[in-house]
This record gives structure tokens, sequence and C-alpha cells, in this order.
């Protein structure tokens, strides 16, 4: 008889057993048992939530005495909220730094609350106008920008229609693959709509897939995380393509010799959100002026992360070195558009449809 | 003992499964809607095409494999080398998923291991694409999937005995014919239920054809990802996911009834 030695079984079903449990759902939390105010935040993971909690959470508890627990939930607010509510049982309060196509959706199933007025009136006090939504406010701004790898190609392109245009800068391409209104913004930027136009601009689906085609048929690969954004430049299959500026950025830091390309890129900004169903809409709100009215620690918050915040006090606490590589830095900032979320709300079915098969078909 | 085991079961394993087909055939518009909503998409058509070829593909590759290591384990005179072996085997089946898919990324990349060691040995003059294709996806499940296969063929696999072999050589039998003739069909229960076992965890990956596959080569469980995390679609999600559990049911059932419940059990529990 030949059977492995039984200890290396015993590990191998351990390894097993580990696999499975490891499955487990993320752990639930409610309000405080005595009464007291108790705020959930549903974050991205460290390093985010360690950033959250150190720079605008502990300072906050100590200010107002609020108990506040964060609790990960990377890229799953609105799927998660969707159950909660169908259960009737919102465990958030908070969300931090929703995607900007997943807060729009998220406001129009009715999942996160709408603004108060006299919030929004105070908040316009301390932030630009188009950082104040009816939502929420924008947080965790990042660019979507060119990246080039200087070395691996001949010339940069300077702008996003040079991007798309693969005869004039061959070299494989990269995108993101889990946001079809970045990518379709970003060819009709380079099909020669402006980004002033942007906002309003209705994307002409066809005319945009087939720009996305031929940027298809250089791809090197997609990217579907940030990891993977940074992993797809060193590793060599792409050369040049669309980045997360922090990533771009943190490409440079670890030696890929990228060119950052903010000409004509997208300003994607996240947001600070309350749950539709918080048992503590007041206090939750409340979190969001303190974040608002508490610039320096914003400051903190972006340097940690390399994401920008839209207070632009904040920037008289960001070391020059970092700033610059923020998207609401100004001279960042006028290089970028904003997408048109209520045109991607209302056809929400047909564009992810059309995506996954242009895609995945 | 049963009591407690048997209500973990139905509460863990029973109700989540009853519940998922339960929504499958009545969330959304209800009945085989979401089904149809399933197959009426080109993208998860080619996903299922996708999981089905590739995983029959990794079962071959490691039902043949996994047969040659088993032998070689039954037939090692020294236990020290049979020891390490199981340690060679065992090894990559203790490495998490993420950690096997990203070593091999690393040998895959366009200016990885690989394609540089056959560029000095002018092998090639352009570097390969190797990674995010559908090669870099079977070599990767059939990494992780090897250990369970030789794991559920080795019970049968152990037991042949070498004798067998020499008696029909002795009959006049050439070496093919008594392999095909007396190995084959003794071993061929272990190697039914290696491969259903193989065949059936394969069709769920997630992680190996997302890390080492990309965003063109999904499995069904990327677009089931798809469905819930990005397009909020948990009625068609369901309803693949019935889909999956019921393709893995229908063969582990054809190769019990082929088999036996013993040597699928064997196989599990080594």
């Amino acid at each position: 008889m030949t059977h492995p030695p039984r200890k290396l079984l015993a590990a191998a079903a351990c390894a097993l057993a580990l696999t499975a449990s490891a499955c487990g759902s993320d752990t639930d939390s409610g309000s405080g048992s005595d009464g007291s105010v108790k705020l959930t935040i549903a974050s991205w993971g460290d390093p985010f939530t360690s950033a959250t909690r150190e720079h605008l959470v502990k300072p906050f508890t100590e200010e107002t005495g609020y108990e506040v627990d964060i609790v990960d939930a990377p890229g799953k607010f609105v799927a998660n909220l969707e159950a909660q509510t169908q259960a009737n049982n919102v465990e958030w309060d908070l969300l931090d730094s929703t995607s900007g196509p997943d807060a729009y959706i998220a406001h129009d199933r009715g999942l996160i609350a709408t603004m108060p007025d006299d919030v929004k009136e105070r908040l316009l006090e301390e932030l630009p106008e188009d950082a104040v939504t009816d939502f929420g406010i924008s947080w965790s701004v990042l660019g979507y920008v060119g990246a080039c790898n200087a070395e691996a190609v001949d010339t940069c392109p300077t702008d996003t229609a040079g991007l798309f245009d693969t005869e004039e800068f061959p070299g494989s391409r990269t995108s993101i693959s889990t946001s079809p209104l970045v990518n379709l913004s970003m060819a009709e930027i380079a099909n020669g709509v402006t980004i002033d136009e942007l906002p309003t601009h209705e994307i002409d689906l066809d005319r945009a897939f087939e720009t996305l085609t031929e940027f298809q048929d250089a791809s090197g690969a997609w990217w579907s995380s940030g990891d993977q954004n940074l992993q797809v430049f060193e590793s060599g299959e792409a050369e040049l393509g669309i980045s997360y500026s922090g990533r771009a950025y943190g490409l440079i830091d670890s030696g890929t010799p990228v060119e950052v390309i903010w000409q004509d890129g997208l300003y994607n900004p996240g947001f600070w959100n309350v749950t539709e169903g918080s048992d503590n809409p007041d206090e939750a709100w409340e979190f969001v002026e303190w974040i608002a009215s508490h610039p320096e620690n914003a400051a903190a918050w972006a340097e940690a992360l390399g994401y920008s915040v839209p207070n632009p006090e904040s920037f008289d606490f960001i070391d020059e070195k970092t700033a610059k590589t923020l998207a609401d830095f100004p001279e960042n900032r006028e290089k970028l558009g904003l997408m048109n979320y209520a045109w991607y709300v209302e056809n929400y079915e047909e564009v992810n449809k059309r995506w996954q098969e242009f895609l995945r078909g | 003992m049963v009591a407690p085991v048997a209500v973990v079961g139905a509460l863990f394993i029973v109700y989540p499964l009853v519940k998922l087909t339960m929504d499958a055939f009545t969330q959304g518009d209800g009945g085989f809607s979401n089904f149809a909503a399933v197959f009426e998409s080109a993208a998860i058509r080619n996903s299922l095409v996708n999981t089905i070829v590739m995983s029959l593909v990794v079962t071959v590759l490691c039902v043949v494999m996994g047969a040659s290591i088993s032998w070689s384990i039954a037939r090692a005179r020294s236990a020290a080398f049979k020891a390490l072996l199981w340690a060679a085997l065992l090894l990559p089946f203790w490495m998490g998923v993420v950690v096997k898919a990203y070593a091999w990324s690393i040998i895959f990349a366009k200016n990885g291991i690989l394609n540089s060691v056959l560029d000095q040995a002018g092998v090639i003059d352009e570097p390969m694409t190797l990674l995010y294709t559908r090669l870099a996806v079977v070599v990767g499940m059939t990494y992780t999937m090897l250990p369970y296969a030789v794991l559920a063929m080795n019970p049968t696999m152990s037991r042949f005995e070498p004798e067998f072999l020499n008696s029909a050589r002795s009959l006049g039998s050439s070496r093919t014919a008594a392999m095909v003739r007396v190995w084959l069909p003794i071993v061929a229960p272990g190697l039914i239920a290696a491969a259903a076992i193989v065949f059936a965890i394969s069709i769920g990956f997630y992680v190996t054809p997302v890390l080492l596959g990309g965003a063109e080569t999904p499995f069904m469980a990327t677009m089931i990802g798809d469905d819930i995390f990005a397009f909020f679609n948990y009625p068609r999600a369901a309803a693949s996911s019935v889909l999956l559990l019921v393709l893995a049911l229908v063969v582990l059932g054809t190769a019990l009834k082929a088999v036996g419940s013993k040597a699928l059990k064997g196989g599990i529990a080594g």
C-alpha cells in the first residue's frame, strides 16, 4: 500500500477546509446596543480603510464621541446594499468612496439617501460646486489618464486622441475592463468630442464601439484592478494605454519609465454617501460635513493614499511633489473632462450588454 | 455526532443551494426566463464553451500526468524518494490559488522568465505572448488540479499488483497490450473518479482564469461575478450558477454510476 504519509494528508485536508471557510461572508454590525450612536462605514480594505480610520474616523470620534466601525466590502457596495435593502436590514450608514457610476446607479435605485437641503447649503460653503451632488460629496478623486512606456515605444502620444491612434503611435494597448463608461467616453474624446462637451454628451454607441474595436485589436491586455493596472505595464504586456493616475505615478516610482498623459483624460470622483435606511442619517451627514470642513485631515488622507480630495484648501497642506500627481491639482484638473453619468444611468442595460458582448463575446 | 453534522449540512449546504435554485426560477420574470437570458447573451455562451472546453483539456492533462505520477509513487522503492514525490505533488496544493497564479504570471510575462530564457537561448527573436491566453489558463489550472487527480486515483493505482503485468507478459502479451488489457481495466475506476472530480472542480474556477486569462477569456464564474458585482443582475447570476451546479452534478452522478461510490469516496478520502 502506498498512501501519502498521514500528516501530509491531514495538512491537505486542513488546506481544503481553510479554503472553504475563507469564503465566509463579511462580518456585520448594527447600531450601538446601549443606545449610543454607532456609525458603520463600508470601505475598500487596506490601505484605504487604514487611511480613513487614521485620518478621518479617529479625530471625528474624538470630537463627537460617536463610535465608528469600518467594514471592508471592496467593489461590493451596490450589490451588498441591494441585498441588505431587500432583507430590510441595512447594516451600513456610510459609503467611503463609491465609484462614480455606482453612486449614480445606487441613487437611481434608491439605495443611497438624497442630501437634505440644509446639509447641502453648508457643504457648498466648504466645497466647489461640482463636488457636491444630490447624494453626496466627491472624494478620493482619480484621473483616468494616458500612460506610455517611453522605453518601449518610439514616440508617446500627448493626448487621448493619440492613445487611440494605433497607426501614428503603434504599440500594445491596455485599458480598464470593468468600466464601460470610461472606455466609451475616452473613445468619444478620440472621435472629437471635447472635454467641455463630455458631461452632457450623449455617447454614439455604434461609433464609440467601432473606435474601441480598433483599440482592442492592438490590445495586449485589459486590467481589472489597480494592481493589474501596474502589472500589465511592468510585465511588458502593455506599452501604452489608459491608467489610473495614481498607478501611473506608482509605475514611475517603481522604475517603469512611463509618461503620464493628462490632456483630455477623465476626472473620476468617488463619493461619500449615506445609505437609505441608515439608522443614524443625521449623524452620518454630520460625518460627511465634518470631513468636508477639515481640509487638513483630508490632506493627510490624500497624501497617505495618493487619491485627490475636493477641498481646495487641502492643497495648502499637501507637499508639492504629491500635489502635482493629484487630479484636483489645478494644472491637471483643467485637462480632465467629467463623464455623463446621467446618460449612463438611463442607458445602463444596453451599455453594459454591449460592453460585455464586446469584451467577452 | 450525526445530529449536529446534519444541522450544519442543512444550514450551510442544503439551504443555500435550495434557495439559489428557487431564486433562479422565481426572481426576475421567473420560470425559465432567467435561463433564457443566460443563453441569449453571446458573451455568456462564449464563456460556457470556454469553461467546458478548457476544463476538459485540464481534465485530460491531469488524468494522464496524474496516472504517471501516481504510478511512479506506487512503484518507488525508496521511502525517501516516495516522500519526495508526495511533497513535490502536495506543495502546490497548500499554496494559495492567487499565489500560484501570480507565480505563473511572472513566468509567462512578456519580459518574464520563460521569454528571457528562450530569447537568450536563441529560440525566439520576439517575446511570445503567453500571459492572458488560454494556454496560460490551462497550465495554471492543471498545476492546481494535478494533486486532486493523484489523490483521487491513488487508492486504485496503489492496489494494482505489478505481478499482473509480468503474468500477462509471460503468457505472451506485448507490453502495450498488457497495459491496455490488464492495467487499464483495473485502474479505470480510479481514472474515471479522478476525471470526474477534476472536471467538476475545474468548471467552477474563478481566480486563475481572471489572473492568467485576462478579460477576454472568461469562465462562467467570471460572468456570474460580472452579473452580481458589476451589473447587479442577480436573477441571471443565479440561473448561471444553477447551470454550473447541474453540470457538475451530472458529471459526478455519471461517474458515480460508472464506477460505484467506492472509487469516488476513496478518491476524496485518500
